[in-house]
């Protein structure tokens, strides 16, 4: 019987070899796409799966009350937290101390290289599974100057000797021995390092060993007991800092397990807003669902025209005693056939288009064949595919009454089988819209994001870390600005893509008791304002020269407007433990993405304070200004790495989830279209077989081209229409949704809603009139002979 | 055989109304040969639809050895089709997609009979219609007397006790129509009971008595010998 079954699928197949290669293509265009997304949303979610006791591991994150009752959620943590917790709180197993990640220059011979890496407390390795290929698991990190490499770095600096016992010169002055080399960190690691060096050199060298539970700059993980209640913890970490401290009275500890930190990275009010990428892994999930869904539609809609071809087979197979279920069973069989070939296609073309797809989103996604699992889920898509679009066939087909067949009086239009082909159609145009909607709304706010003047000037902007010694920086300053093509320099301490000095203790003249403004603080050197490009709005810009205004300070007009100044300029400041007077005031700028809304800043003239420097090029012979600022910054810092960046491509850094989402989303839109396409192709030959005679005999009472093109067309460009009337408001809904996970948008344009409904019409009226014009060619007497 | 009374059949539609059978009732014993005959819509092929379990009727007894079937289920129905009636058509009614052999082969398919042995009764069949030669080849490739000779081929390889033939000669000329007449009488005479709906005068005097209907009702019967 299957065997039978099977040769009526595969002769059906190669008699109409157009249809069931349309039918085969579409359905392993939809397949291709599926699986690629699924791999890919399998990737989103396998990131830190592979830490032991994954589900036990968390970073403590800070809750902190602002003016207003608002609460802002950051990892920051006093030093002092993590030994504190291990000690004192119940259910915690571990608990480490971690820096924020360090770019260093590590040094071998002749080799220099920035590397990234952590200082962290001994328990990190108890509390994270990176194993330890060689040193002593027990005193690792234990000792001052020592370091925990990766194998890549083992290879790269010791080649084939032994790194435990050789020593690293970090920054061109301390020198590190190696005491142990750890696996390399997996590429699906939200935490990942080069190498380790103990906390205790970083709160030593970088803190002045200034550990305090009074200012929250380092990062805390724990690790809680098997069995531990996360309730219970969650309950006695709240106001843990309160038993050690009263200078935090607005602040409270959270737990952020390791499960949400890469899909789950979004707070609000000291809770988690429903946000992140996960966000992004559920909206593709739905894209790759509803493109399957458009080839299944394609299939079921391809069936259902050649329904009156089948007809008159399914009523003899009636009539010599075939039952409904043997029935059901072939037409399930053939889809099941269709699906096979269809999911053989589509592993191919996903094999040919990972590469591709890995370069776009930057990735390391591939199939791996030698998991079983992966076999069960392909044989389970193919069979959930087969059995979805092979249901409508398999079940209205079977449903035939010989009697009416057999007479001929049954036709594909009588059955319900043309409302529901339009309805279907109109579904693929809807979904066709929405997403073109979808990917003319993404480019344009991505296109937004990257025009929108920020407040200063990214353009013509480079930045270095800065290896000068202290007492060198006027030199080196007067130095980097004498270059031919340099218009300014200034050193800063954040690179302003992100803020990494915020805090509210902060006074000025006026303040209510219990105004606690969150300010974002910058560090800068006298030239900073005329560096960045940033206008002046008040006041002026600190003065040019060696020790003029140090200490004084710039705020932005929403410092000014958060602290209620009416006259800033002049007012005396204190933060950090000093005070200074306020000399100007800036109009707003945007030192982080866009997602977020502008914050009050506090630009401070410390030179000391800084890390990087900053230089304004005119944008003229780039290369050679390059050449100049690498020989000028050896000069100053000799030995050490000239590591440069251009700020506006870390400015597009910001956005790079956001490019890459653009991208897949203009290609799932590009392929959802061009299956559409193949559906409406198929079904719009069908329909003009169906309609041979007609035109024949419309041709024959003397019907023009133009006539019979009208005829056909019509009836999908109304469906179009309707589909624009349904797609239209949802897409407006989805689109406005998007766009609400972003405190600047573009503004959407009526184009951004026509051109979908433009554009599927012009696809529309292209397929359809391309075909109808071929058949009103024919020769009306040859068509109605044939009939 | 077969024993109807008052069978009632009617279609409707939004708007009409036809009355295809009204009140039919007749007998049909073990080995009859009968010709159904009257003019177009008078409710003939309707009849024979039921009688092949293809249709349902809206009221009236349907006895087929004396077993009640007109209540029977669609899974009812196909078992007792392909166990006892063979079916066939005026225009043939072939699986283009099959060849001339495994068009025969379907209904022993239907009925769960060994490869072996289907093989076996569909060349002895097909050697009896003389069609044996054209056993590879596709129905598009056949005449039209060809093609029926494969359909009564189908339509008896299951050994049915009933034939039910529409129109059998319908689309065919006189010669190939007369090659198939002489094979119904040929299976008549080997006991299978046949019942044949016809225009042709000249076919219906290939059987024992003929049936005359007139608007859904049986107007006349003729005993032929």
């Amino acid at each position: 019987m299957m065997m039978h079954e099977f040769k009526i699928a595969f002769r059906s197949v190669m008699k109409n070899r157009w249809f069931s290669l349309i039918n085969v293509a579409g359905l392993a265009l939809g397949l291709a796409v599926f699986m690629t997304i699924l791999l890919w949303v399998k990737y989103e979610w396998s990131y830190n799966d592979f830490h032991r006791d994954g589900d036990r591991i968390a970073s403590v994150m800070t809750n902190l009350k602002l003016e207003g009752g608002e609460i802002s959620t950051f990892p920051a943590v006093p030093p002092l937290l993590a030994k504190a917790l291990s000690k004192d709180l119940p259910g915690i197993e571990y608990a480490c101390t971690s820096s924020w990640g360090d770019q260093r220059q590590v040094s071998y011979g002749d080799l220099h290289f920035m590397e990234y890496g952590l200082y962290v407390s001994p328990e990190f390795l108890k509390i994270f599974s990176f194993p330890l290929i060689k040193g002593d698991q027990d005193k690792v990190l234990t000792e001052p100057n020592t370091i925990l490499i990766t194998e890549k770095l083992a290879e790269k600096y010791f080649k084939d000797q032994d790194p435990v016992g050789q020593t690293l010169v970090i920054d061109q002055a301390t020198t590190y021995t190696v005491t142990g080399v750890l696996k390399d960190v997996p590429r699906n690691a939200t935490l990942s390092f080069d190498f380790l060096m103990p906390v205790q050199d970083y709160i030593r060298t970088v803190m002045g060993g200034n550990e305090t539970w009074e200012t929250n700059n380092m990062r805390a993980y724990v690790k809680l007991h098997e069995g531990a209640d996360r309730e219970a913890v969650a309950r006695s970490i709240r106001k843990f800092q309160d038993g050690y401290t009263d200078k935090q009275p607005n602040s409270e500890l959270a737990l952020f397990y390791l499960e949400d930190w890469y899909l789950r990275m979004d707070f609000k009010n000291g809770k988690y807003a429903g946000g992140g990428r996960i966000a992004d892994v559920r909206l593709f999930t739905l894209i790759a669902l509803v493109i399957l869904l458009l080839a299944c539609i394609n299939f079921m809609n391809l069936s259902t025209a050649k329904s009156t071809r089948r007809a008159r087979e399914v009523g003899v197979r009636k009539t010599i005693g075939a039952g409904r279920g043997s029935l059901v069973r072939q037409f399930y069989g053939e889809s099941l056939l269709f699906s096979f070939i269809a999911g053989l296609c589509a592993l191919v073309l996903v094999s040919l288009a990972l590469p591709f797809f890995n370069s776009l989103l930057r990735k390391q996604i591939a199939i791996d064949f030698t998991d079983p699992s992966n076999y069960l889920v392909f044989a389970g898509i193919i069979g959930l595919t087969g059995l979805v679009a092979g249901s409508y066939p398999a079940l209205a087909l079977s449903s035939f009454s010989p009697v009416q067949v057999l007479k001929n009086h049954i036709s594909s239009s009588g059955l319900g089988f043309s409302q529901l082909r339009k309805g279907l159609v109109l579904i693929q145009f809807m979904v066709s819209m929405i997403l073109l909607a979808g990917t003319f709304s993404v480019v344009k706010q991505l296109r937004f994001l990257r025009e929108k003047p920020l407040g200063f000037d990214k353009d013509h902007l480079i930045w270095f870390p800065n290896q000068i010694p202290v007492e060198k920086h006027p030199a080196a300053l007067n130095l980097f600005s004498a270059i031919p093509g340099v218009s300014h320099a200034a050193l800063a301490s954040m690179t302003f893509t992100q803020s990494n000095n915020r805090g509210s203790e902060v006074n000025w003249p006026g303040k209510l008791p219990g105004q606690d403004v969150f300010f974002s603080f910058i560090a800068g050197s006298q030239e900073i304002v005329e560096t960045m490009g940033l206008t002046l709005a008040e006041g002026r810009a600190f003065m040019p020269g060696q020790y003029a205004d140090t200490g004084a300070f710039i705020l932005n007009e929403e410092a000014v407007r958060r602290m209620g100044l009416e006259h800033p300029v002049g007012q005396i400041l204190e933060t950090h433990g000093e005070s200074g007077r306020i000399v100007g005031v800036v109009k707003d700028f945007h030192f982080e993405s866009l997602h977020s809304p502008i914050a009050p800043v506090i630009i401070m003239c410390r030179p000391g304070w800084t890390w990087l420097y900053y230089v304004r090029t005119t944008g003229r012979d780039v290369q050679r200004v390059l050449h100049d600022l690498e020989a000028a910054y050896r000069q100053l810092a000799p030995g050490f790495v000239f590591d440069y960046n251009f700020q506006d491509k870390e400015y597009d850094r910001l956005y790079r989830s956001e490019t890459q989402m653009s991208s897949l989303v203009q290609w799932s839109s590009f392929l959802a279209l061009f299956i559409s396409g193949l559906g409406l192709l198929g079904l719009t030959l069908f329909t003009l077989e169906r309609k041979t005679k007609e035109i024949g005999i419309r041709k024959v009472l003397g019907a023009t081209w133009r006539d019979i093109l009208t005829m056909v067309t019509n009836e999908f460009m109304l469906l179009t229409g309707l589909a624009a009337v349904f797609a239209l408001p949802l897409a407006y809904l989805m689109v406005s949704q998007w766009l609400n996970r972003y405190a600047f948008r573009a503004d959407l344009e009526w184009w951004i809603y026509l051109m979908p409904v433009a554009i599927t019409a012009l696809i529309t009226l292209v397929t359809v009139g391309s075909q109808a014009i071929r058949a009103s060619a024919a020769n009306p007497v040859k068509s109605l002979r044939t009939e | 055989m077969i024993k109807i009374t008052d069978l009632e059949k009617t279609y409707r539609t939004e708007e009409v109304e036809t009355i295809a059978l009204n009140k039919v009732s007749f007998d049909v014993k073990t080995g009859e040969f009968i010709a159904i005959m009257g003019p177009s819509g008078c409710g003939k092929s309707t009849l024979l639809n039921i009688l092949g379990l293809l249709d349902d009727m809206d009221s009236g007894s349907y006895l087929f050895d004396g077993i009640e079937v007109a209540k029977f289920n669609e899974r009812k129905r196909a078992d007792l089709r392909k166990h006892n009636i063979g079916f066939v058509f005026q225009s043939f009614n072939l699986i283009d997609e099959l060849s001339v052999f495994e068009n025969v082969e379907l209904p022993l398919i239907y009925t769960g009979v060994k490869s072996d042995e289907r093989k076996r009764r569909v060349e002895e069949v097909l050697d009896k219609m003389q069609i044996m030669h054209r056993r590879n080849h596709f129905p598009q490739q056949l005449s039209g007397g060809q093609q029926q000779r494969v359909a009564v081929a189908r339509a008896v390889v299951n050994k049915p006790k009933l034939i039910l033939a529409d129109e059998p000669t319908g689309n065919l000329d006189s010669s190939n129509g007369n090659e198939v007449m002489q094979l119904l009488t040929d299976l008549n005479e080997q006991g299978t009971t046949i019942i044949m709906v016809t225009h042709s005068e000249h076919d219906a005097r290939y059987s024992h008595r003929i049936v005359r209907m007139l608007d859904g009702r049986t107007v006349m019967e003729n005993i032929l010998v």
